[in-house]
C-alpha cells in the first residue's frame, strides 16, 4: 500500500484496522480476493492526515496507542496479529462506552466500510463483493 | 508577496457571498470573490460520493464541535460551497420565525412583508423547482406513515432543475451553476484556492485582507469587503482580525439523528436521490424525513457491528435511511486557534434538544413502523436493532449523551445582526459594529435558527443586505 513515506508505521496500522473494519464489515475472519483493501487503507490514512491539525494529532496518538496496547492483551502489538484476533481487539473497543473510544471506532468502523462500500460502488464491484443485489 | 486590489471583495462563494457577488458586479462594481477552495464543475464527482468528499467538502467531511455529544458538521470547500454538497431544498421560514428574529435583535426594516419579495426572487432566479412527476418510493411510504396518522407531509421544492416529466435526475442549481456565473459575467473575478487569514483594518475601516494562495501571501486592498464563509470560517476570520465584540459567541444548528429502517417490500431507489418529502407536522421544532439511501450510506448509518450487515446490504432496497432534525437550543462558541489557524467549535447538546430529539425519534418510529417498517436501527452506539414501538419509546424517554452520532449540515447565528449592539456582531443590514466598510453577509447573520433548511433564507436575507448596500 502506497502510504505517506514520513509516516510507514502510522500507513501499517492505519491499513491493520481498515482491514479489520472491512472484515467486519463482511462478517468474515479473512479478505482473500476482496477488491480495493488497499484504496480504503489509502483513503482512510489520507483522511486522517488531512483533518484538522489537533484532531488529527489525538486520533493518530489513539491509533498508535491501540496498536501498542494489544502487546499486553494479546502479546503483540495490532498489526501483527491475525485477522480474527485483530476482530476481537476492535470489538472490544466499540465496547467502552466513552467519547474517546466511540470516535476512533466510528473513523475505522463508520468511515472505513462507507470508504470501502463507496469504492465498491464507484467500480460497479458491490456484485463482486454483495452477490447480486436487487 | 502578491498584491491585488477591488472595489468589493468578497470572501466565500456559497449562497450568501454568490448573491453579494452577483448583484455588486451587476451594479457595475468592481468585485474580487476570493474562495478558499478549488473551482470544479457540479459533476465533476457524483453527488454524496466518496469523490465529491474529496473534492468538495471542508477537511473531507471530518468536522466536529465539542461538547458531551461531538456533533459532525459538514462545510463545503469549494466554489459555491455548501450549495455543491447539500441536498438542495429550498424553503421559506415561517412569518413568526421572522417576525420572532425581529423582536429578538431588534432588526429595523425587517420582517416577512418587507423579507418575502426577496424570496420570491430567489425562487424566480435561481431555480427552484419540485420534482416533475412522482417523488420516488421513499416519499410514497413517509406519505403512507404519515397518513395513517393523520399528520401532514409536504414536497419540498429544491435548487434543481428538471428536463421535462421524466427526468427524475435532473441537475442541482447550486451557486456554481446560477449566481457565480452570473457574478463573473457582469466582470467579478474569482480567485479560487485562496484562503483568508485576516482582516486587515484601521481606525473602523477595513483596508484589506491577508490571504494566502498556494503557499505564498496574497494582500487584498479593498475598499468595502463582505465576510460570507459560512458560520463557522466568518467569526473564525473576524476574532484572528481582532473583531470580537458578539462574534463567534452565539453559535446554533440543527442536530441530527439518522436511523436505518427494514420493510418487507421494496421502497429505497437511489435513482431519485435525496427523497425531498417531509413531516411538517411538527414545525417549527422537529422535522422528519428521509434521507439519501445508497449502499454506502446505509453502511454508515446501519452500525458497525452487524453480524448479518451484508445481506443486510444485499436486500438495500428494502431499506432506507430516515432522520429527526430538532432546532437546537444549545449556544456555542467559535475561536481561532493560534498558530494552527483553525476554529475549535463548542456546543453542547442541551438536555432540552435531547429531549426534542428523543419525541422526534418516537414519533419517526411511531411512523415508520406504521408504515409497516419490522426493524430499526438504534441511534445508541452498541445497541440492538428496535423491532416494536414500545422498545424504540423506551429509549426515546432518555437518549444518552455522547453515545449517538448527531451530526449536522445547518450552522448558523455566529454574528448575529440587530440594532441591539448588546447581544449583535453587525447592524440590521450585516455592518460589523464599529466599521463603516466591514460586512458579513452569510448564515452567520441568523439571530436564531431558521427552523428550516436555510439555503434560502441565507440568499434572500444576502440579497435584502446588498440591495440596501448598493441603494444607501
Amino acid at each position: 500500500m502506497p502510504t505517506n513515506p514520513a509516516r510507514p508505521h502510522l500507513g501499517r496500522v492505519v491499513r491493520a484496522i481498515v482491514e479489520t473494519a472491512i472484515a467486519d464489515e463482511l462478517g468474515r475472519d479473512d479478505l482473500e480476493g476482496v477488491p480495493f483493501v488497499d484504496e480504503t487503507a489509502e483513503v482512510m490514512l489520507r483522511r486522517l492526515l488531512g483533518m484538522q491539525r489537533y484532531l488529527a494529532g489525538g486520533l493518530i496518538a489513539m491509533t498508535l496507542a491501540f496498536d501498542a496496547s494489544t502487546r499486553v492483551s494479546d502479546g503483540a502489538v495490532f498489526h501483527h496479529l491475525p485477522l480474527p484476533r485483530r476482530r476481537r481487539a476492535l470489538a472490544r473497543v466499540r465496547g467502552l462506552q466513552f467519547g474517546v473510544a466511540n470516535s476512533f471506532a466510528d473513523f475505522y468502523g463508520k468511515l472505513g466500510g462507507f470508504t470501502f462500500w463507496s469504492h465498491l460502488e464507484e467500480n460497479h464491484a458491490l456484485d463482486a463483493v454483495l452477490g447480486r443485489t436487487e | 508577496m502578491s498584491r491585488v486590489s477591488a472595489d468589493v471583495v468578497v470572501v466565500g462563494s456559497g449562497p450568501g457571498g454568490a448573491m453579494t457577488a452577483a448583484l455588486c458586479a451587476e451594479a457595475g462594481r468592481d468585485v474580487l470573490v476570493v474562495e478558499e477552495g478549488e473551482n470544479f464543475r457540479i459533476d465533476s464527482a457524483p453527488s454524496f460520493s466518496l469523490a465529491e468528499m474529496d473534492q468538495k467538502y471542508r477537511n473531507g467531511g471530518l468536522n466536529v464541535t465539542f461538547g458531551q455529544t461531538n456533533i459532525t458538521y459538514l462545510e463545503g470547500r469549494c466554489v459555491g460551497g455548501g450549495s455543491e454538497i447539500n441536498a438542495g431544498l429550498y424553503h421559506r421560514p415561517l412569518a413568526s420565525t421572522l417576525e420572532q428574529w425581529r423582536d429578538t435583535t431588534n432588526i429595523r426594516d425587517f420582517g416577512p412583508a418587507s423579507m418575502w419579495p426577496h424570496f420570491e426572487a430567489v425562487e424566480r432566479e435561481c431555480g427552484v423547482a419540485t420534482f416533475p412527476g412522482d417523488n420516488g418510493p421513499a416519499c410514497a411510504l413517509l406519505r403512507r406513515g404519515a397518513g395513517s396518522l393523520g399528520w401532514s407531509t409536504r414536497e419540498i421544492a429544491r435548487f434543481w432543475r428538471y428536463e421535462g416529466q421524466h427526468d427524475v435526475v435532473g441537475r442541482r442549481q447550486s451557486m456554481s451553476e446560477t449566481l457565480v456565473p452570473r457574478a463573473l459575467r457582469a466582470g467579478a473575478r474569482l480567485s479560487a484556492n485562496t484562503r483568508v487569514l485576516a482582516v486587515r483594518h484601521r481606525g473602523g475601516r477595513a483596508t484589506g485582507l491577508v490571504a494566502q494562495r498556494e503557499g505564498r501571501r496574497l494582500d487584498i486592498e479593498a475598499k468595502q469587503v463582505f465576510l460570507c464563509a459560512g458560520a463557522v470560517q466568518t467569526p473564525r476570520v473576524l476574532r484572528r482580525s481582532g473583531v470580537l465584540h458578539n462574534v463567534g459567541d452565539s453559535l446554533r444548528l440543527h442536530p441530527m439523528i439518522r436511523v436505518t429502517a427494514r420493510f418487507p417490500e421494496s421502497m429505497n431507489d437511489p435513482v431519485y436521490g435525496v427523497p425531498t418529502e417531509q413531516v411538517d407536522q411538527f414545525k417549527p421544532e422537529l422535522t422528519l424525513g428521509c434521507s439519501y439511501s445508497s449502499i454506502p450510506h446505509l453502511a454508515l448509518w446501519m452500525g458497525s457491528d452487524l453480524p448479518d450487515k451484508r445481506d443486510r446490504l444485499r436486500d438495500y432496497r428494502r431499506t432506507g435511511i430516515f432522520y429527526v432534525a430538532a432546532v437546537g437550543t444549545g449556544v456555542g462558541t467559535i475561536r481561532d486557534l493560534p498558530v494552527l489557524g483553525e476554529p475549535l467549535v463548542r456546543l453542547p447538546l442541551t438536555r432540552d434538544d435531547l429531549t426534542r430529539l428523543g419525541e422526534g425519534l418516537d414519533k419517526l418510529g411511531q411512523l415508520l413502523f406504521s408504515a409497516g417498517a419490522v426493524e430499526i436501527s438504534n441511534p445508541v452506539a452498541g445497541q440492538p436493532a428496535l423491532r416494536d414501538r414500545q422498545a424504540l419509546s423506551n429509549l426515546c424517554r432518555a437518549l444518552p449523551q455522547g453515545r449517538m452520532a448527531v451530526s449536522t449540515i445547518h450552522l448558523f447565528s455566529s454574528c448575529p445582526m440587530g440594532d441591539d449592539d448588546r447581544v449583535t456582531a453587525t447592524d440590521s443590514h450585516g455592518r460589523v459594529h464599529g466599521f463603516s466598510n466591514l460586512y458579513v453577509n452569510d448564515a452567520s447573520l441568523f439571530p436564531m435558527s431558521p427552523a428550516v433548511n436555510p439555503q434560502g433564507t441565507v440568499l434572500a436575507l444576502a440579497r435584502r443586505n446588498v440591495l440596501r448596500f448598493l441603494g444607501g
